[in-house]
């Protein structure tokens, strides 16, 4: 059921992300070209349509990265409490699968949503200095790494970015979760949820390093002032983070799917 | 009015685990109860109408049936189960709400039903589609609102299952096609199966009806075989027009 379920969220999701990142590619293309020819001709009445453009490219990418997550958040609402919900509680599959299924399908949108940024910016960028610049930094970052560590660095980062997305959403699913069980004003009482959930989290998320400052070298490091020997072993300080990071992460990520899980396995209150 | 505690659905009980079975059931939303204490059960074989006014409950019981909601105390079985995954399997549900996505074709409705219910035929839906002259590629947010209820009832109907759970299927249509979901109804459930209806246009589905359950402020006000209505003289609309005389 998991890969029928896969399937049909892909299916329609995809339309409309596509269309996005259509547009903003196409808009990409169309400033590049505008900036070739402004470069290439040096015309100042080449200035206005290239920096409207450009205005609105930066529009386009902010709008995109925004709303996939809103477009994430809006469908788990839907689906699952909303009017969709009678169909989704139909059909013959359980609760933790639908969860899982929405959670990866969106977090799998969210970075396409990120590399479709990325691949704007680097278009847009070719043959400036800043892009140019950017890139040597990158480089001399990771090539300062020893070698044994720059796969596990890379690996940590692409683990950190997608357990923050995960869980940072299973936290608006989980709020959506706690709203329904509410009679009325279900929308309010989710965003509720979220603010307090938020607090909960930060509270418990300072504690925690609170609590573990003093086993942690690199915290004792930065408590003291950073030393020398400190800045030769940043790679170490930036797995150290990464890995902390990712672990908490991980820690919330469960602990709002299972919430969220028995909610609406259990508490479920369609109106 | 017949005491909660004791309704059964005598006509066609069996010693098969009945279809479905409420014990003492309730519902409250806060210190507001919406249900209270109902005992059913329906055996195989019947057409069972939940007919009450407005508010009286009728949704409330489906939505519990299909695992909505979740009861204040008391529960529901499906041929045995508690709601879950099983009993979503034998059930064949229409709710009140429309939950088809407009963006989809009907052929993609008909595909995931047919991906996710075992039970469900293609071939009966085709047909049910050929002779209402609806294109199955025809977008649901272009269809008509009285087509596009008629897509949701044969896409339930279009199932083999056990128990059939239709809230207010003829509400929102027209007579001509009212006429036209009671027959679809009558032809496509087994004798198998029972078919659980809410509405509150009961002389519009009375002659498809054997048993019947009246409903007010979330409590069963009577339930007895539609036959022994009628064979004190009365028609179930002209019992229930008395029942509910303000």
């Amino acid at each position: 059921m998991m890969g029928k379920l896969f399937k049909y969220e892909f299916k329609n999701t995809a339309s409309k992300y596509w269309y996005m990142y259509a547009i903003i590619l196409a808009l990409t293309l169309f400033t590049k070209i505008l900036d070739i020819i402004q470069m290439n001709l040096n015309s100042r009445f080449l200035n206005p349509p290239l920096y409207i453009s450009m205005a609105l490219l930066f529009i386009g990418l902010c709008f995109l990265v925004l709303l996939t997550r809103v477009f994430s958040i809006i469908r788990f609402y839907r689906d699952m409490v909303g009017n969709q919900a009678y169909l989704t509680y139909t059909l013959p599959v359980e609760v933790w699968q639908h969860i899982i299924v929405r959670l990866t399908v969106s977090v799998f949108w969210i970075i396409i949503s990120g590399i479709v940024c990325i691949i704007s910016v680097f278009i847009l960028g070719a043959g400036h200095d800043l892009l140019r610049e950017i890139l040597n930094g990158l480089s001399s970052m990771i090539s300062s790494i020893k070698t044994t560590q720059q796969v596990l660095f890379i690996i940590q980062l692409i683990l950190s970015i997608i357990f923050n997305t995960a869980s940072s959403l299973m936290m608006f699913y989980m709020a959506i979760a706690i709203g329904q069980l509410f009679n009325r004003n279900k929308a309010i009482a989710a965003a509720g949820a979220y603010v307090g959930c938020n607090m909960i989290m930060e509270v418990f998320t300072t504690l925690l390093f609170l609590l573990t400052s003093n086993r942690i070298p690199w915290i004792l490091d930065y408590k003291d002032g950073f030393s020398t020997d400190f800045f030769n072993s940043g790679a170490e300080f930036v797995n150290s983070v990464l890995l902390l990071t990712g672990l908490v992460n991980i820690f919330f990520l469960v602990t709002f799917f299972l919430i969220t899980e028995r909610l609406l396995s259990r508490r479920l209150n369609i109106e | 009015m017949q005491n909660n505690d004791s309704f059964l659905n005598t006509s066609a009980a069996s010693a098969d685990i009945p279809l479905l079975e409420c014990r003492n059931l309730c519902k409250s939303y806060g210190a507001l109860p919406v249900l209270y204490n109902w005992n059913i059960t329906i055996a195989k074989g019947r057409i069972v109408g939940l007919l009450g006014p407005n508010g009286s409950g009728k949704t409330t019981l489906i939505k519990l049936i299909n695992g909505l909601l979740t009861p204040t105390s008391g529960e529901v079985l499906i041929c045995g189960n508690p709601p879950g995954v099983e009993s979503k399997k034998v059930i064949s549900y229409l709710s009140d709400k429309d939950a088809l996505d407009s963006g989809m074709r009907v052929e993609d409705t008909i595909n995931l039903y047919s991906d996710f219910f075992e039970d469900f035929s293609e071939e009966r839906m085709y047909g049910m589609l050929k002779r209402l002259s609806i294109d199955p590629m025809t977008k649901i947010g272009t269809l008509s609102k009285g087509n596009r209820e008629k897509v949701r009832l044969i896409l339930t109907m279009s199932r083999e299952a056990k128990l059939y759970v239709l809230d207010e299927p003829i509400g929102g249509v027209d007579p001509a096609a009212r006429d036209y979901i009671l027959d679809t109804i009558i032809k496509n459930y087994s004798p198998e199966s029972s078919i659980l209806l809410s509405t509150h246009l009961i002389s519009d589905v009375e002659r498809i009806l054997d048993d019947v359950i009246f409903v007010s402020n979330g409590q069963i006000m009577f339930a007895d075989a539609a036959d022994n209505i009628r064979a004190q003289g009365k028609s179930v609309d002209q019992l229930f027009r008395e029942t509910y005389r303000f």
